[in-house]
């Protein structure tokens, strides 16, 4: 079946930037350096920038996808797997967008509890988060799209104020350039990878974007301000840190944030902390609301009783997770999972759309 | 319905608050110095001071406390500290944390660390070694008692911005410490008739309290460690056959090290650029004079020059590097290997000091 989004509930191509910026910039945030210096040490800028260029050529592939079918990745399964093998796939991105969610949910949660409130129990946060996630998802696409352009525009002063550090930067950490293998590079890059997950949702959100093709131009720029920010950061980062300092330290950003200090404000981190709520919801809100897309999709319920159903189980699911050893675990499993989605899943889909397209044209003639 | 289901939400955010633990200034104990010692073979002293608010009485008297406790590790005393305490004790407000020089001989990693773990401790506040137990160095008699809590972090924040000890804190000493080619130091902080004062650097080979610089010493390192925007130093120098002193205050300065050799060992050129001014001096030493002023430059030239280059190798001597030729050298190489830099390289650098000095002005009299 083919279905149509109406026009009332689409968004302009500009707003794609926003959703796809808000998307890749989250929790992830908090701790990517010391994840990548792990393996690239002071080089680790290098990384941020070879990852910066293979996302880019994923959303191309994507937009590939999107263009022929002229409708989101559920439609695609179904034109090219069929209606069981098709289903199965799409269920199996549904349950990983909803992972996402999770986890950062989960993520946000722990750094609250380690900086700010250490008595605070996991259950409080997540029934809140999932009341605002129901409230808002009930808005519809829209709603959402206005929580990412606020989430990117409310946060942006935090990137001025990141550069501050600067005070004790020392430059010459950075030389010599590319003193590491290019394998330590390149492992370097499969976890940056993972900072900028979150741009595939446009393969459920695709339907809602008037004239969808031309928001190519708009997720691309979306990415690469990205990239920017991402680099940014890290080069202040590892200009900042020493390299065995860096890698005790878990949320180098936080810590980053900690010798900042401002006659009214002798500890500025928990006023980041606070503020990265901003950056957080929006990629919550975002995840959930494709799951539940997704689903509604697939089995042509009202999104609403989905949500509903999704929220409550997130009460059921994140608490249990109460522990750095258990959040940790679901960190590398989603990541592992959301690398193989964008590194592989995404070209293998391409490829076979475009055998796929060949094939027919050839039929037809 | 709709109106409901906002209420209902609203209700949920307002009792949060319930959930989590308030915590008021007034109930609340807020340590401001914590002093580790070593107390038996394997004791650790630990000694904190937070100041107490009397609620009730005449006026708003304010008394310091001063508690110690003897323990395996820190998070141990810590524990007894709080079971002792009237009211709940934080560490938000800690402004110094101070090493006694026998815990500081066996390595301040652990404790650092500790430290830098616990997110409510800024990255700001300062680590400092005493001469002696940081119990002795912490018990002044009479009105100063009363603050002891800011009276180191004064001390040695004063002396930052005086420049005669060069900046630090945590986050530096962190960063020197679990860096390769770099060695930290801290202030280290003595009691000379029952005033603790500055004595000079304590210097750390990786986490290890080793040796350390006098003030005098520590005038020459801070401008070889980044230049210097202060300081003032004493020269003697000959004028006319006779030893006068020549008091300067540095207006500027800066250094720059340039590799010049690397083989068999690097050898290095330390231009140092300091713009000063004459702040006082003996004898009649005309300093409108031209030829005059040359002269006591020159001679000032060269004891900076020799101070210098005897810092250095002191700090060779004593294999540690705290003015970071590691870095430099390992900025400029593709096969960095720090066991063999402090082993065998950095022992046999050399490192010749050339100073150009500029005096500004002499003051307002001739």
């Amino acid at each position: 079946m083919h279905v149509k989004v109406k026009e009332k509930f689409q968004v302009s191509p500009p707003m794609v930037f926003f959703i796809i910026h808000a998307m890749q910039v989250g929790v992830g945030m908090l701790g990517f350096q010391r994840i990548i210096a792990k393996s690239s040490g002071y080089d680790s800028w290098i990384p941020v920038i070879i990852a910066g260029v293979v996302i880019s050529l994923v959303i191309r592939m994507m937009y590939y996808i999107l263009k022929v079918n002229h409708n989101d990745v559920i439609e695609v399964h179904r034109n090219l797997f069929g209606k069981w093998l098709g289903g199965l796939l799409s269920l199996a991105l549904i349950l990983y967008f909803y992972m996402t969610g999770v986890l950062v949910l989960r993520t946000y949660i722990e750094v609250i509890q380690v900086w700010v409130f250490e008595d605070l129990p996991t259950w409080v946060l997540t029934v809140l988060a999932a009341g605002f996630v129901y409230y808002v998802i009930k808005g519809g696409f829209r709603t959402v799209v206005g929580l990412c352009v606020a989430g990117v525009f409310i946060p942006s002063i935090l990137f001025f104020i990141l550069l501050m550090p600067l005070e004790y930067a020392d430059f010459l950490n950075f030389l010599p350039i590319w003193k590491h293998s290019l394998k330590d590079i390149l492992a370097g890059a499969k976890d940056t990878t993972l900072t900028f997950i979150g741009f595939e949702l446009l393969l459920l959100f695709y339907p809602f974007i008037k004239h969808g093709y031309r928001s190519h131009k708009w997720a691309q720029l979306g990415h690469w301000a990205s990239v920017v920010v991402y680099t940014l950061l890290m080069i202040v980062t590892l200009a900042f840190f020493s390299e065995g300092q860096l890698k005790i330290t878990i949320w180098p950003t936080l810590t980053l944030l900690k010798i900042i200090e401002f006659p009214f404000i002798e500890r500025f981190e928990y006023l980041g902390i606070s503020l990265w709520l901003i950056i957080v919801v929006p990629n919550i809100v975002t995840a959930f609301w494709g799951a539940s897309r997704g689903l509604k999709r697939l089995f042509s319920i009202k999104q609403r009783y989905v949500v509903l159903f999704m929220v409550l189980t997130l009460i059921i699911v994140v608490p249990p997770i109460d522990n750095r050893q258990a959040v940790n675990t679901l960190n590398e499993w989603v990541n592992q999972i959301g690398f193989w989605v964008i590194i592989a899943y995404i070209p293998f889909l391409c490829a076979v759309q475009f055998i796929h397209s060949k094939w027919k044209r050839k039929n037809e003639t | 319905m709709k109106r409901k289901s906002m209420l209902a939400l609203l209700l949920l955010v307002f009792t949060t608050g319930c959930i989590i633990d308030t915590q008021i200034i007034d109930e609340i104990l807020l340590i401001q110095t914590i002093g580790i010692d070593k107390h038996d073979e394997d004791q650790l002293k630990y000694t904190v001071t937070f100041p107490v608010f009397l609620e009730q009485g005449e006026e708003n008297t304010l008394s310091m406390e001063v508690q110690s406790i003897v323990s395996e590790t820190t998070e141990e005393a810590r524990n007894i500290l709080n079971q002792r305490a009237q009211q709940p004790l934080r560490y938000g407000q800690v402004r110094v944390t101070l090493f006694g020089k026998s815990v500081a001989e066996e390595g301040l990693e652990e404790y650092v660390k500790s430290i830098y773990r616990n997110p409510r401790i800024g990255s700001r506040i300062y680590l400092s070694v005493t001469d002696a137990s940081t119990e002795e160095v912490m018990s002044i008699e009479g009105e100063k008692q009363k603050r002891i809590g800011l009276y180191f972090s004064d001390l040695i924040e004063q002396n930052i911005r005086f420049e005669s000890i060069p900046e630090t804190n945590m986050h530096l000493f962190l960063f020197d410490m679990y860096s390769d080619g770099k060695d930290a130091y801290l202030p280290l902080i003595k009691k000379a008739e029952k005033i603790p004062q500055i004595e000079g650097l304590a210097l750390f080979d990786s986490d290890r309290y080793v040796d350390s610089i006098d003030l005098n010493e520590t005038y020459f390192f801070s401008q070889l460690r980044d230049g210097n925007q202060g300081g003032t130093n004493q020269f003697s120098v000959k004028h006319e056959g006779k030893q006068e002193y020549v008091v300067i205050e540095n207006v500027f300065s800066d250094v720059r090290y340039k590799e010049k050799t690397r083989e068999p060992y690097p050898v290095y050129d330390v231009d140092l650029k300091v713009q000063a001014e004459v702040t006082s001096f003996t004898g009649n030493i005309n300093l409108n004079n031209s030829k005059a002023v040359n002269q006591v430059k020159k001679q000032i030239e060269q004891s900076i020059k020799t101070e210098c280059e005897k810092l250095i190798q002191k700090f060779q001597d004593a294999n540690i590097d705290p003015l970071g030729f590691g870095e430099k050298y390992r900025s400029q190489t593709r096969d960095w290997n720090p066991t063999k830099w402090k082993d065998t390289v950095y022992p046999n650098i050399e490192a010749n000091v050339h100073v150009h000095l500029e005096i500004l002005q002499s003051g307002a009299i001739e």
